[in-house]
Formats: structure tokens, C-alpha cells, sequence
């Protein structure tokens, strides 16, 4: 291949077009998931004490827009939350979508300046993708804006570029990748027995649950963080099953293989098994529910085409 | 012309991105924990790395971006456990909080959110916000509750072992207030 062939393949591969239902369904997911995340600092009444700075809460002293422009006390707490919770209804309900996505990141980001101890790595990930959304035609399907255009005479597209759902599957991948490499504790390997898990779930300060029931099952969880390992650092595997999968009507017997053997369900069940179990065992807030979210962005448009009728 | 020309611009922007991405995502060591051995690679790396993304500094810190993901980079046999202790005026220390613990439970509705939990559970070292997490804290339970004269939080070294807690007595991170003080 000449690199004048590869550039073409490159530009090609970034150049198509699919149905928007993917994108659609990581907006709606990534929206709840924020809402929900904000709705329940309101809920415990955390939003002041989180977002103020001493007396009333325990936040940082920042030099951003926010606190020259709001201050740095209750109200301003207030005010940029409700702009946040705003913007993810915004997001969740397709209106004025894009708008919605670049205020979520902005404010996401000043909060994060605000209270950076807060900011778990979910809510870095999920400004990430709302930046790729911003960009990209989410809201061409199950969205106000979509209605509004419709009722306008201008229905939206119901072909749109695929390249924010394919930068949104190789984010995902590549914070899997990163995430096995950078796991430097001798737990999560063959040094110390694989028993990262197993001493997760004891972790008391992160433990859903009391864990008695671990030493009878501890080579469970030594197979089970074996395989977390090994989901993470496949990740980029999970490409070529991707691209077996939609060329499998060419010849090959690698391609035949891991066609048959699903090895690309395999993966995508390995990983929703591995956020379930997450959120079962682990209070670790919007992680697996943030992470669930960008699933649909690692389908092949073909899995999502009985939604595409709706 | 642009318009033609769109799509090759796109992809170039993109290959941009993702290279960018990658020499962010990088997996260096911080300063502080290079072992003797990466010394001699990450010396040359790094320099090289703060060249290439100085132009685009400006994202990463004002959107607060990284391609490093370090989730759940361990999950050690020996961590920490939060307990929150209050005293009655001349009585002595009574649990309040031990993490969990059921039956000392005061405040693990706030405590225990995934977001307030960034602030107090310490790594190697206790976290940035930690003291004003526990000024706050400590005044907030003096005021709700009268009849305490004073309150700390510490945490205890414990050693995880096959399913099985085992509290040291060691305590670290200690952080007291008597009533009426700042």
C-alpha cells in the first residue's frame, strides 16, 4: 500500500456517512447520566458545599470566569449547577443540542477547577465525548431540534458523518488501553495473585457491600480481575473484530475465525459485565453508567438498524 | 475549493487530534514516582512530550482534558479507612463514622458520594481539598449537633487479606476541632 492509497483510505474511512441513531443514544445516555449525577448532589445537598468556597462549602480558590463573574458563594454554587442540570435536560432532550453540549463542557469545567477532587476521571471522559457531540449531528434523531426542523419543512438528515461515532469508539478503546497500562499495582497482575478484586471489594471506603463472602470465592475474583486485565489491554483487538465484521463477505480464514467465534460480542459482553459488576460491588458514582452510555458508539451501524426505523 | 477540499482537511485534523492524543496518553511516570530504571527513557520522553503539546496547553488546562486514564490504577492490601470520632464535653472519643461500618454510619449519605469521596480518601498522600473538606466537615457536625465539644477524623492503616479487614492502630492524616475553635 502506497501512501498515497493509505491517505485515501484515511480520508475515505473518516468521509462516511450512517444513520444517527448511535449518536442519538450516546447524547440521550451521556445527558442522563449527567442529570443524574447533578440531580443527586441537589438531592444530598452537596451543591454548596462542594461549589463554595470556604465558609460555606470546601472548594479551591480559582481564578476562572465563574468566580470573577458570580463570586464564589452559595449563589454561585447554585447558578452554576443550574446552568449544568440546564444544559444536560438540554442535552437529553435534543434542544438546541449543540449549544447545550459546549455550555455542559464549559460549566463541567469550571466546576472542575472549583472542586478538582470531585472531578473523577467519568466526568474528564464525558467532556470529552460532549465536545465530539458538540460537533457531530446527535440530534438528527429522537430530538426537539429534529422536531422543530421537521415541522419547519426542513427535516434533518437521515444520513450523517460518522466520524464523531468512530472518534467516540476509538476514545473508548484508547481509555481502556491507557487504563491497563497505567494499572502499575502489582495486585492486578500474576505477582500478587490477581487479587486486585478481591481487595476492591474489601476496600471499606468504596465497598457496596461487606465482603465475608470473598475468601470463599477468591479464585472467582482472581479470574474475574484476570479478565478485567485482559479486556483493557485487547481493547485495540477489538478494532480488527470490528473490521472483520463489516468485511465479512471478503475471503480469509483469520476473518472467518474470529466471525464465528463472536469474539467481537465476547468483548462487548466482557466490558458491560465489567461495569455492571462495578456498579453492583463498588460505589464508584457515574463511572459505569458514564462508560455504558458510549456503548452504542461501538456498534456497527447494521446492529442499530431495527432502532433506525423508529 | 474548501469545500472540496473538506474532507482531506477533516481527516488531516483528525490524525492531528489523535496523535496529540496519543503522545498526551503517553504512560509516564510523574516526577515524583520514576523508578531508577525509567530514568534515562522518561528523562528523554518527557521533554519531548511538553514540546510537542505546549501550543495546545491551553485546552488541556482550561477544559480540564487528559488522554492519561490511570481508573483504578490499584487496589492495594494496604489502604486507609476514614473513621469521624465526636466527644461530649470531660467524655471520651465516640465513633460517629467508620467507613464501612453500619452501625457508625452518621453522615455516610454525604460522605460515601462518589464525588465528596475524592476529597478525603487518600492515595500515597491525603488529597488536595482534604483539610478544607475537614474544616468544613468538623463545623458543620458542631453546629448540627450541640451537645458535642469537639470532633476529629483520622484514618486508620488497614490491611486487606483475602477477604478479611484487619485493622493495624496505626492512624494518619489526624484532623481535630474543638468547639469555638477556627
Amino acid at each position: 500500500m502506497t501512501l498515497a492509497t493509505a491517505w485515501r483510505a484515511w480520508v475515505a474511512l473518516w468521509d462516511r456517512r450512517e444513520a444517527p441513531t448511535a449518536l442519538a443514544m450516546v447524547r440521550i445516555g451521556v445527558g442522563l447520566v449527567l442529570l443524574v449525577d447533578l440531580v443527586n448532589l441537589g438531592r444530598l445537598g452537596l451543591v454548596t458545599p462542594m461549589f463554595s468556597a470556604p465558609p460555606d462549602g470546601y472548594a479551591v480558590a480559582h481564578d476562572g470566569w465563574a468566580p470573577a463573574l458570580l463570586g464564589t458563594g452559595a449563589s454561585a454554587a447554585a447558578t452554576l449547577t443550574f446552568g449544568a442540570v440546564l444544559a444536560a435536560v438540554c442535552i437529553v432532550l435534543g434542544l438546541a443540542t449543540r449549544v447545550a453540549c459546549v455550555g455542559m463542557v464549559v460549566l463541567s469545567a469550571q466546576i472542575a477547577h472549583i472542586a478538582p477532587d470531585a472531578d473523577r476521571g467519568i466526568h474528564m471522559i464525558l467532556r470529552i465525548v460532549l465536545v465530539i457531540l458538540a460537533l457531530s449531528w446527535s440530534h438528527a434523531r429522537w430530538s426537539i431540534d429534529a422536531w422543530v426542523w421537521r415541522r419547519f419543512g426542513r427535516p434533518p438528515p437521515t444520513e450523517i458523518p460518522a466520524w464523531p461515532r468512530i472518534l467516540i469508539l476509538l476514545q473508548v478503546v484508547w481509555i481502556y488501553v491507557s487504563a491497563g497500562m497505567n494499572k502499575s499495582g502489582a495486585e492486578w497482575g500474576p505477582f500478587d495473585g490477581f487479587r486486585a478484586l478481591a481487595n476492591a471489594v474489601c476496600d471499606p471506603h468504596i465497598a457496596r457491600l461487606s465482603c465475608g463472602w470473598v475468601s470463599s470465592v477468591l479464585p472467582l475474583t482472581q479470574v474475574a480481575t484476570a479478565l478485567s486485565m485482559a479486556f483493557e489491554l485487547s481493547a485495540p483487538l477489538y478494532l480488527v473484530y470490528l473490521y472483520c465484521a463489516e468485511t465479512a463477505d471478503r475471503p480469509g480464514r483469520l476473518r472467518r475465525s474470529v466471525n464465528r467465534l463472536r469474539l467481537r460480542w465476547i468483548w462487548l459482553a466482557l466490558g458491560i459485565a465489567v461495569h455492571a459488576g462495578i456498579a453492583v460491588f463498588l460505589r464508584l458514582g457515574a463511572f459505569p453508567w458514564g462508560m455504558l452510555a458510549l456503548y452504542p458508539a461501538l456498534l456497527l451501524p447494521r446492529d442499530l438498524r431495527w432502532l433506525s426505523r423508529t | 475549493m474548501i469545500r472540496r477540499r473538506w474532507p482531506q482537511v477533516r481527516a488531516g485534523m483528525i490524525a492531528l487530534a489523535i496523535v496529540l492524543g496519543l503522545v498526551d496518553g503517553c504512560p509516564l511516570p510523574p516526577p515524583q514516582y520514576v523508578r531508577p530504571w525509567q530514568a534515562p527513557i522518561v528523562d528523554v520522553v518527557r521533554p519531548i512530550q511538553h514540546t510537542i503539546l505546549a501550543p495546545f496547553r491551553w485546552i488541556t488546562t482550561h477544559l480540564r482534558f487528559s488522554q492519561r486514564w490511570a481508573l483504578f490504577q490499584v487496589a492495594e492490601r494496604d489502604v486507609h479507612r476514614l473513621e469521624i470520632d465526636g466527644r461530649v464535653h470531660g467524655g471520651p472519643w465516640q465513633p460517629l463514622f467508620r467507613a464501612g461500618d453500619p452501625d457508625h454510619a452518621a453522615y455516610a449519605d454525604l460522605l460515601e458520594q462518589e464525588r465528596v469521596r475524592g476529597a478525603w480518601d487518600p492515595t500515597d498522600r491525603p488529597m488536595s481539598q482534604y483539610p478544607a473538606l475537614a474544616r468544613w466537615l468538623t463545623q458543620r457536625m458542631l453546629d448540627e449537633r450541640p451537645e458535642l465539644q469537639a470532633v476529629r477524623l483520622r484514618f486508620e492503616k488497614i490491611v486487606i487479606d483475602d477477604g478479611t479487614v484487619r485493622g493495624t492502630g496505626i492512624y494518619v492524616y489526624p484532623f481535630g476541632r474543638e468547639r469555638g475553635t477556627r
